[in-house]
């Protein structure tokens, strides 16, 4: 793996599924890897594209998404989670954040808080 | 004239006591943040002085204890009225995003995704029958493998609940201030000591 995501204020963008938007905030398992994602929790680098863009690329790309939620890559390393850059043919901007070394436990309680945080930030877009 | 508010049984009570008579009031079903609000609301009154739980009514003549009980009795019954509302309103909501999962299909979210489950379905209705009030409160999604999810805040704690596609629940809560954290459990099925469990982090402040 390549060297992780250093600069603290990046902004990392997460697409939220329609079935996980919730009403006033969206289901932590929005924030939580699946058993397919291989402790990869899929975002995209504000360095390289808007939230606009990252949605319509995700759009784009076949997949379903309501809303744009972010958080920085300083937020993610205060819960020791390390993001790295991971880029795709159909998305220059895609990065991970690792969650390979999270037990399922873990995983839940990590996912619950990132999604207060990116909650407290709010919606980016639309 | 007293004015005696416990909770007894995990249920909050109020009695008004004079020489003469006595009020009691049960409001059904009612629950421990009901007896918060009801103390909050009586200890703003100008007409009663706290003594620990209890509320000592200065300088009351005959028809001002009437008063006080009427007011005492208004007020518990407004507190259930809300209730019974934002229950009633909770079930539909709750029963009508059920039925949207209910006909969610396989693929929902990718080729791998998973409908909801009959049997993971039918133990998320039952829990809202055996724990109404979560009604009121709870967040309803679909889970990768075919289960659903319950997700719901209550006094600073923030609970899950995964209904699993082919039985069993799964419970994690986080205590949101201090990172107190109750780690993964698996419960059968709906058994005792998950109701256990779910009412408690619903009524007693979320420690299990």
């Amino acid at each position: 793996m390549c060297e992780p995501l250093t600069d603290n204020d990046e902004l990392l963008f997460r697409q939220i599924h329609p079935q996980h938007a919730g009403t006033d905030m969206p289901s932590s398992q929005a924030f939580q890897v699946f058993s397919k994602d291989r402790g990869e929790l899929s975002v995209d680098r504000s360095s390289l594209t808007t939230a606009a863009n990252s949605f319509a690329t995700f759009r784009k790309n076949g997949f379903q998404t309501v809303a744009v939620y972010g958080l920085n890559v300083g937020e993610f390393g205060s819960l020791e989670i390390l993001c790295y850059p991971k880029p795709l043919c159909i998305n220059k901007a895609h990065a991970i954040a690792d969650f390979s070394h999270q037990t399922r436990s873990g995983c839940k309680s990590l996912a619950k808080k990132l999604r207060a945080i990116a909650h407290s930030r709010g919606r980016l877009y639309p | 004239m007293l004015l005696c508010l416990m909770p007894q049984d995990g249920n909050p009570w109020a009695s008004v006591h004079t020489p003469e008579w006595t009020i009691w009031s049960y409001p059904s079903s009612s629950t421990s943040s009901d007896f918060v609000q009801i103390k909050d609301s009586i200890q703003g009154h100008p007409s009663f002085l706290r003594t620990d739980m209890q509320y000592e009514c200065e300088g009351f003549a005959t028809d001002m204890k009437l008063e006080a009980a009427r007011y005492l009795y208004e007020f518990l019954v407004t507190v259930e009225w809300n209730r019974r509302f934002l229950a009633e309103e909770g079930v539909l909501r709750c029963a009508s995003r059920l039925k949207e999962l209910r006909e969610l299909p396989d693929n929902w979210f990718d080729e791998e995704s998973a409908s909801p489950s009959p049997d993971s379905l039918s133990a998320a209705e039952k829990l809202l029958h055996y724990v109404p009030y979560l009604a009121q409160i709870v967040s309803i999604f679909p889970t990768y493998e075919g289960g659903i999810q319950f997700e719901y805040q209550h006094n600073s704690w923030d609970w899950s609940l995964d209904f699993l596609a082919h039985g069993g629940v799964e419970v994690h809560g986080l205590e949101i201030i201090s990172d107190e954290e109750f780690g993964l459990k698996l419960f059968s099925g709906l058994n005792d000591d998950l109701l256990q469990l779910v009412r408690r982090s619903v009524d007693q402040g979320g420690h299990v």
